[in-house]
């Protein structure tokens, strides 16, 4: 499978994406600290990275967004995947393991 | 930066879309949360600086320093009023009981109790106040040192960029020259010298122990004068000795804070690593500043050797990274020696001081990445990636339209009119004459310890390019000395749309035995 040129800066995208498949919607914060935590602090998105993302994920219909009272009593807005969203992720899930399996043999990573 | 510019120039980055207010909104109550989960949990609000970026740390030691004197300041305060006000009820009671009960007797001794205790809270009102003062001068001290550090443009005006990515032997080419590619692009350096340290004999003195002598000799000297002695605070070069064990991703991402410009190179002699990009992108720049934000994946556990490096590349103030490191890995601390930085970079193009890179081999990042991003040197290492991704050992060599190449030892050629496909072709040893390398000779503004190099049809009988070279310890260009080598081997001229340039294969001692080198050569320009 070719690989998109635009595939690695798509990962966010896609951590973001998966994280609100896992476990629901979320908002901004909410979700940085869900990623961080599933991914051991590996992934951790700065606020000025995650919106505008979301917002463009929101432009391409990813995503959809409402304002709801949030558990700490606080009005929040809410970002759930859609179906969009979810044929999108596993999209990319699948360019990964593609690109994932190619550098381990390009790399020679099992034979270091 | 306060809140309010800083909001700004996210918004500025949606240009006009409506969302802007919206934008705004959120980031606000995003900041909200993340003060209130910080109060809840009571940690440090370390995150500040990479929230608002390294300007904000004014403001942030500004609060910060609020809020140390506020606890000493209240306690202070309620002592004080304490003291005071107990003795000024007591009397007032007394007062009022004497009037109640119309008796004096009481009156005098009262005055005189009263008056004791209001001259001794009235001293211990002194001494709390002053030591609230005392307290909030030193805050302000700390803050203003801090503002001071944070306040300087780190690496501003640099002519000279040295990253590290140390390995052992048989490890880690890919790791390192990930590293040397990860921060060749994020510094985007008009000039960057990129070193591996690989040492394979044995010597009396440890590699390591070598390599710190051989920075300390070369580089910091350097550092010191191109950028200024302060330089040095900034670059610091971690090492640790690792013990042998396996590291799993559940304690690796512990380590990693949550900063957003970290990138960490792990190296191991037999380390079984998978690192990947990705995404890399400007998150904050203006006329001065370029905040870059790498993120890399780590996809497996890292197994360690018995001898292994870790060069973790931090921003600046990061020790509880490094700290952690040692602690997480319960390895023995034993230097600290580096730190690549990457806030605040402001690089000034040196007009006559050349080019000098570190051949990037093996692992093509540049196709992931967006052309705008990568800075001056990105068609350079575009080609050597692409040079090395197909060719392991090689000599390169421009003739025409083609770019002739050894490739372990078999003499290739490749049509460089189509370089996104490189067609190799396998070209006969007669084929290659004198006249065919002579065609494009080397520049004679590039030199070793003053001469220049030139082909000598007496000692390469063979007409390859590989046997112009020489003993060496000073490789010049234009006369300036760019280099300290200890032998150096003229491989050809290449070029790209940044110009032209001559290859060499340099060996700078036991540090850096064997790895090509393009030297610019500025005074050629662009074609």
């Amino acid at each position: 499978m070719a690989l998109n040129k635009e595939l690695l800066k798509g990962a966010i995208e896609a951590v973001v994406l998966q994280a609100l498949v896992d476990d629901g919607e979320a908002y901004g914060y909410e979700l940085i600290q869900r990623i961080a935590k599933q991914s051991n602090d590996v992934f951790t998105f700065q606020e000025g990275t995650l919106y505008p993302l979301l917002y463009r994920m929101e432009d391409r219909g990813y995503v959809t967004s409402t304002r709801k009272i949030a558990t700490s009593g606080k009005e929040r807005r809410y970002y759930a995947i859609t179906p969009a969203g979810k044929t999108f992720l596993n999209s990319r899930r699948d360019e990964f393991n593609t690109l994932f399996h190619a550098l381990k043999t390009s790399l020679h990573f099992a034979n270091v | 930066m306060n809140r309010e510019d800083y909001f700004r120039s996210l918004t500025a980055e949606l240009g006009d879309d409506p969302r802007s207010a919206r934008l705004i909104e959120e980031l606000n109550e995003h900041l909200d949360d993340h003060e209130s989960l910080s109060m809840i949990i009571g940690k440090k609000s370390e995150s500040a600086e990479s929230v608002l970026g390294s300007s904000a740390t004014i403001a942030t030691s500004h609060r910060t320093a609020q809020r140390t004197a506020s606890p000493l300041m209240i306690l202070t305060e309620a002592a004080a009023f304490g003291i005071v006000g107990t003795p000024l009820m007591l009397l007032f009671f007394l007062f009022f009981i004497t009037r109640v009960f119309e008796t004096d007797t009481a009156i005098p001794l009262i005055a005189v109790g009263a008056n004791a205790l209001i001259a001794t809270s009235a001293i211990f009102h002194i001494f709390a106040l002053r030591t609230t003062a005392k307290a909030h001068e030193q805050t302000q001290i700390r803050t203003a040192a801090k503002l001071m550090i944070t306040g300087v443009p780190i690496l501003a005006g640099a002519t000279f960029v040295t990253a590290f990515g140390l390995s052992t032997e048989g490890s880690t080419s890919v790791f390192a020259s990930l590293f040397a590619a990860i921060v060749l692009f994020a510094l985007g350096a008009p000039i960057a010298h990129w070193i591996m340290k690989r040492t394979l004999t044995a010597d009396k003195n440890t590699r390591f122990g070598r390599f710190v002598l051989w920075y300390r000799e070369h580089i910091l000297p350097r550092l010191g004068t191109i950028i200024g002695a302060s330089m040095t605070i900034y670059i610091l070069i971690t090492h640790y000795v690792l013990s042998q064990g396996t590291i799993g991703l559940d304690k690796y991402g512990t380590f990693i804070d949550a900063h957003p410009i970290l990138v960490m190179l792990i190296a191991a002699p037999r380390g079984i690593i998978e690192l990947v990009l990705m995404f890399l992108h400007f998150w904050f720049v203006d006329g001065l500043h370029q905040l870059l934000n790498i993120n890399i994946a780590l996809l497996y556990a890292i197994f360690f050797g018995v001898i292994g490096y870790v060069t973790i590349v931090t921003p600046i103030f990061a020790s509880y990274q490094r700290r952690k490191t040692t602690h997480r890995f319960n390895i023995p601390w034993i230097a600290v020696i580096s730190i690549v930085y990457f806030i605040g970079i402001t690089f000034t193009a040196p007009l006559d001081t050349p080019k000098v890179t570190w051949s990037v081999p093996h692992y093509d990042l540049s196709e992931k990445l967006e052309r705008q991003e990568l800075g001056p040197m990105y068609s350079t290492i575009k080609w050597l990636n692409r040079l090395e991704k197909s060719y392991s050992k090689y000599f390169a060599y421009r003739y025409g339209d083609e770019l002739v190449v050894t490739m372990n030892n078999r003499k290739m050629k490749v049509t460089i009119n189509d370089i996104e496909h490189p067609v190799l072709t396998t070209i006969g040893d007669g084929e290659l004459t004198h006249g065919f390398f002579l065609l494009d000779s080397p520049p004679a503004n590039v030199s070793c310890n003053g001469k220049s190099f030139t082909y000598d049809g007496t000692t390469a009988t063979l007409g390859d390019s590989s046997q112009i070279s020489y003993f060496c310890s000073s490789l010049e260009v234009n006369g300036v000395p760019v280099a300290t080598i200890e032998n150096a081997t003229y491989a050809g001229m290449t070029e790209t749309t940044d110009g032209k340039y001559a290859f060499l294969l340099l060996s700078t001692g036991v540090y850096d035995p064997s790895y090509g080198y393009l030297v610019e050569l500025p005074q050629m320009g662009k074609e």
